[in-house]
């Protein structure tokens, strides 16, 4: 079965049960579990095993962490730990995304369980003992009943509203399409990206992305989900650029999706030491800043610069309106936001941060820019959310102060339209992909250098009015930086010169 | 609320025993990641109500909290950073 070029079957990013249930068969004179059988054998009695081999399974099955909830002449249904299935069979259980029907013709992805290892049979879901001696013949483990998401299309819908698409769009006018061709994808790169999560939406699986499967920092959360959509939405922007570099998404957000971990999601992030860091998150302080920066802005400052002292390139946005220590620091590549209308005309987004920092060396936020949509609301990206998220519910309604009409999907479809510097961040992370994976041996500081004297002068516009209100002029400026990406500006220069 | 997750910065002191601010910590069940110049620690907020002797809820952050006493030799400062959010 394949639906939109939709694998039968994928990564699964949900955590394995506590307890799995599973029937165990007893060993009979006859076994359905031998490869070469595939009937059922008619004589009475052809699979039942000796109730005495039946009372030995089942007391060994409980020494083992088993449960029995039923029993039969043929075998046991069982509870159980995974640990106890794989001390069984001497195989990993593992869990995995299935492509199933679903109701009213619908497919749906569904998370299965399944025994992987060298002894045991190919059939899914299906396991050997380990050893002969224990009078199993089979260990079947239950498919799920349970749904796990609703399916969202891995194709966007339209909206009335001017847009751009990932990754088609959001490729083309940051000039990335003829490095993919000439095979520059990022390969091989790793970026982190601490966020409110990450939700495997099949936009992801068809475009045969690689994302490992997300971690936790705030306990009890779930790794496979993203209540507000907006790591899952942002991480689309890094593969536009990227294709190749492999994501590894950190979940920073409580079961509510509020963002109370995101300096541990970075000191993780760090720890598992990538190219590169992309974090689009900040907190938002007085400006102008009332003195210098205080001594939690110097504590986080000085973990950014240990990741970029570490060789990791560091990339935060700018703010949307809002002033933040993250982007300020020297070495980050801080991303801004230039808006490009239907006629291919670049402005400074009003929607983004733009600035000259009076802390640290008095460096100018931003670095550079990526593509980010204008005021009230920034719709302008159409990005892949969970289905009912905060995000996909949010953006399909109206804004009544500003007024803002509804981005034109639904409340559910697993779409939304939504930038800010938050899409900016990831799109520069993958356009440093996209270098590093061409020029392994570049720092942080070169890849900025390529970036920026390769960028799209910005003459029009102004960064975030109400606080900012600098201009883009000719030449490096307030609000826009050096400019937007050219990609393959980018790439050229950085073969030419590093 | 008392659930709610929430990080704090602890600064070292020069020449902090730091084992023995990590045991304290453990001892509570408040967890930490080492930081340059300290740690961050974290919980939920009913932990850190209960063992710093002061209620987060009443706090408005950025804010320096009061160092238990325990830990005044080793700890020079507690800081509850503003919050972080997503820039969408």
């Amino acid at each position: 079965m394949m639906r939109f070029g939709l694998p039968v079957e994928t990564v699964s990013d949900n955590p394995l049960p506590r307890e799995i249930l599973g029937y165990i068969s007893v060993r009979g004179p006859q076994s359905v579990f031998d490869p070469a059988v595939t009937t059922l054998s008619t004589a009475a009695g052809a699979y039942q095993a000796t109730p005495t081999d039946r009372a030995e399974v089942s007391r060994n099955l409980q020494n083992q962490g088993f449960t029995i909830i039923a029993e039969s002449p043929l075998g046991v249904s069982v509870s159980g730990p995974p640990g106890a299935y794989e001390d069984l069979t001497g195989g990993t259980v593992v869990a995995k995304e299935r492509l199933t029907h679903g109701e009213a013709g619908y497919h749906f992805y569904r998370t299965h369980l399944d025994i992987i290892g060298e002894q045991q049979p190919s059939v899914f879901g299906v396991g050997r003992a380990r050893s002969a001696h224990v009078k199993i013949d089979g260990v079947v483990l239950e498919k799920p009943h349970v749904l796990h998401s609703v399916f969202p299309s891995p194709s966007p819908p339209n909206s009335p509203k001017f847009y751009l698409t990932v990754p088609d769009d959001v490729a083309a006018i940051l000039n990335s399409i003829s490095a993919h061709r000439s095979g520059a994808v990022g390969s091989g790169v790793a970026v982190a990206m601490p966020d409110t999560g990450f939700y495997r939406h099949p936009f992801f699986t068809v475009q045969h992305y690689e994302v490992a499967t997300p971690i936790t920092v705030v306990p009890g959360t779930n790794r496979s989900k993203d209540p507000v959509g907006h790591g899952t939405g942002e991480a689309a922007n890094i593969f536009a650029l990227a294709p190749g570099c492999t994501l590894q998404p950190i979940r920073a957000s409580d079961n509510q999706g509020n963002l109370v971990a995101a300096i541990a999601g970075f000191l993780k992030a760090k720890e598992i030491n990538p190219r590169i860091i992309t974090s689009s998150w900040g907190g938002d302080e007085d400006y102008p800043p009332l003195g210098p920066p205080n001594q939690m802005d110097l504590a986080i400052a000085a973990e950014i610069q240990d990741a970029i002292h570490r060789g990791i390139l560091v990339v935060f946005s700018a703010g949307n309106g809002q002033f933040s220590v993250e982007p300020q620091v020297p070495g980050v590549l801080a991303a801004g936001g230039v808006f490009v209308d239907q006629n291919g005309s670049p402005r400074a987004s009003d929607y983004a941060s733009g600035y000259q920092s009076t802390w640290f060396d008095n460096p100018v936020v931003p670095t550079v820019c990526g593509l980010v949509g204008m005021q009230p609301r920034a719709q302008y990206l159409m990005l892949p959310v969970p289905p009912g998220c905060e995000l996909d519910r949010e953006e399909a309604g109206p804004s009544i102060d500003p007024p803002d009409p509804p981005d034109g999907t639904t409340a559910d479809d697993g779409w939304a339209l939504f930038s800010g510097t938050s899409a900016a961040a990831p799109q520069l992370a993958g356009a440093a992909a996209l270098l590093l994976g061409a020029k392994p041996a570049m720092t942080p500081a070169q890849v900025i250098e390529a970036l920026s004297r390769t960028a799209v002068d910005v003459v029009v516009g102004r960064s975030f009015p109400q606080r900012f209100n600098n201009p883009a002029t000719p030449g490096p400026d307030l609000a826009t930086g050096a400019g937007l990406i050219d990609v393959g500006a980018a790439l050229q220069y950085a073969t030419g010169h590093f | 609320m008392s659930e709610q997750h929430v990080e704090l910065i602890l600064q070292w002191e020069a020449d902090a025993n730091t084992d023995r601010v990590r045991d304290w910590l453990r001892q509570r069940g408040i967890g930490f990641m080492p930081m340059q110049s300290g740690l961050l620690i974290f919980g939920n907020k009913g932990t850190f109500d209960q063992h710093l002797s002061v209620s987060l809820d009443n706090i408005t952050p950025p804010a320096q909290i009061p160092v238990p006493p325990e830990l005044q030799n080793d700890v020079k400062s507690i800081m509850l950073p503003s919050p972080r959010r997503p820039y969408a």
